[in-house]
C-alpha cells in the first residue's frame, strides 16, 4: 500500500475513535438525568473514552483506537427532594455525576478533531491527483 | 562491430534510466520524503487525544547524500527470502526510507502529556504539500524539455 492510502487510513482511524467519543458524549448528555428507582440505587455514572496509539499490522503504520471506555468515578451530586422516590432518609437523592458544560466542551473538541482528520485526507488526496495528473 | 554497439545500446539497464539524471534523483527523493512527512503528520493528528503521545517529524532528505552516493535516506530493507511454502511473512512493517523521530521540544504539552499542537501540524501539512506540488511540477517540466530534446526537427 502506498503512503498516500496509509495516510488516509490513518486519518479514517482517527475520524472513528472521535465518532466513538461523540457517541460517549450524546450517552452521558442522554442520561444527564437518569436517577435510580428506589433510595440507595445508583445514578447514571458518566462514562470516559480513552484512546491508545497502536500498530496496525494489515497497514503496517501505526495507528490510533479506543483503549477503552471507563467510568468516571467523581462522587455524585446530591440534590434535596423527599418526595422522590430515589431520596434517602434525609430526603437527598443521588444526581448522575454529568456537567452538561464539560460534555459540550467534549463534544467541541471531538468535532475539531474529527475535521482536522478530514483535512489530512483532503490534503492526501490533492497530492495523489497531482500525481494522476504526470501521466497526462 | 556493429552487432556489439548495438546490443550494449540494447542491454545497458542504465542508459535511459531517468532516475539516474540527479534532477530527477532528487525529485523522487524529495517526493518519496512528502509522502512519508504525510502520513507521519496524519498519525499525528489522529492522535490528538492519546495521552503521553509524543509529536514525531521526518528528517529532511540530505540532497548532498544522495547526489554522492546515490541512496536517499535509509537504505532499502533487503527481504527475507521464502524459499517455503510453510514459511511465515514477516509481522513487522518494512522499515521508512526516512527516519522518524519523536520530537522532544514542543510549544505546549496537555494535561496527559500528549504533545500534539494541531496548529503546529497543519502548517506541516501544508509545508510538506507545497513541497510535494513543486517535486511534481518540476518533474512535468523536466519531461517536457527532455521530450522538446528527443523531438526530430520540424
Amino acid at each position: 500500500m502506498d503512503e498516500l492510502s496509509k495516510s488516509q487510513r490513518i486519518a479514517v482511524a482517527g475520524m472513528k475513535v472521535q465518532a466513538e467519543r461523540l457517541r460517549v458524549v450524546a450517552q452521558n448528555l442522554a442520561n444527564a438525568e437518569s436517577v435510580g428507582q428506589r433510595p440507595g440505587e445508583q445514578p447514571y455514572r458518566r462514562k470516559l473514552i480513552t484512546f491508545e496509539s497502536a500498530l496496525d499490522r494489515e497497514l503496517g503504520a501505526e495507528s490510533v483506537r479506543v483503549r477503552r471506555v471507563k467510568e468516571d468515578m467523581t462522587p455524585f451530586p446530591k440534590d434535596l427532594d423527599p418526595s422522590h422516590p430515589a431520596a434517602d432518609a434525609d430526603g437527598y437523592v443521588m444526581k448522575p455525576n454529568v456537567n452538561p458544560l464539560i460534555e459540550i466542551m467534549d463534544m467541541q473538541e471531538a468535532q475539531r478533531s474529527y475535521e482536522a482528520n478530514m483535512s489530512t485526507i483532503s490534503v492526501a488526496r490533492e497530492m495523489s491527483q497531482r500525481t494522476l495528473e504526470l501521466l497526462r | 562491430m556493429f552487432g556489439r554497439r548495438r546490443r550494449h545500446v540494447v542491454w545497458d539497464p542504465h542508459t535511459m534510466d531517468l532516475t539516474n539524471l540527479p534532477l530527477f534523483k532528487m525529485v523522487h527523493a524529495r517526493m518519496q520524503w512528502a509522502v512519508q512527512r504525510h502520513r507521519v503528520l496524519a498519525q499525528n493528528v489522529s492522535n490528538i487525544n492519546t495521552p503521553e503521545y509524543r509529536t514525531r517529524d521526518v528528517r529532511e532528505p540530505d540532497f548532498r547524500r544522495i547526489l554522492n552516493e546515490g541512496g536517499a535516506g535509509n537504505p532499502a530493507a533487503v527481504p527475507v527470502a521464502r524459499t517455503n511454502p510453510a514459511h511465515q511473512p514477516g509481522t513487522l512493517p518494512e522499515p521508512d526510507p526516512y527516519r522518524v523521530r519523536a520530537q522532544t521540544r514542543s510549544f505546549e504539552t496537555t494535561l496527559d502529556e500528549n504533545t500534539v499542537v494541531l496548529e503546529e501540524q497543519m502548517q506541516k501539512v501544508g509545508e510538506t504539500k507545497g513541497r510535494y506540488m513543486m517535486a511534481a511540477s518540476l518533474f512535468e517540466r523536466n519531461m517536457a524539455m527532455l521530450k522538446t530534446a528527443i523531438k526530430p526537427n520540424r
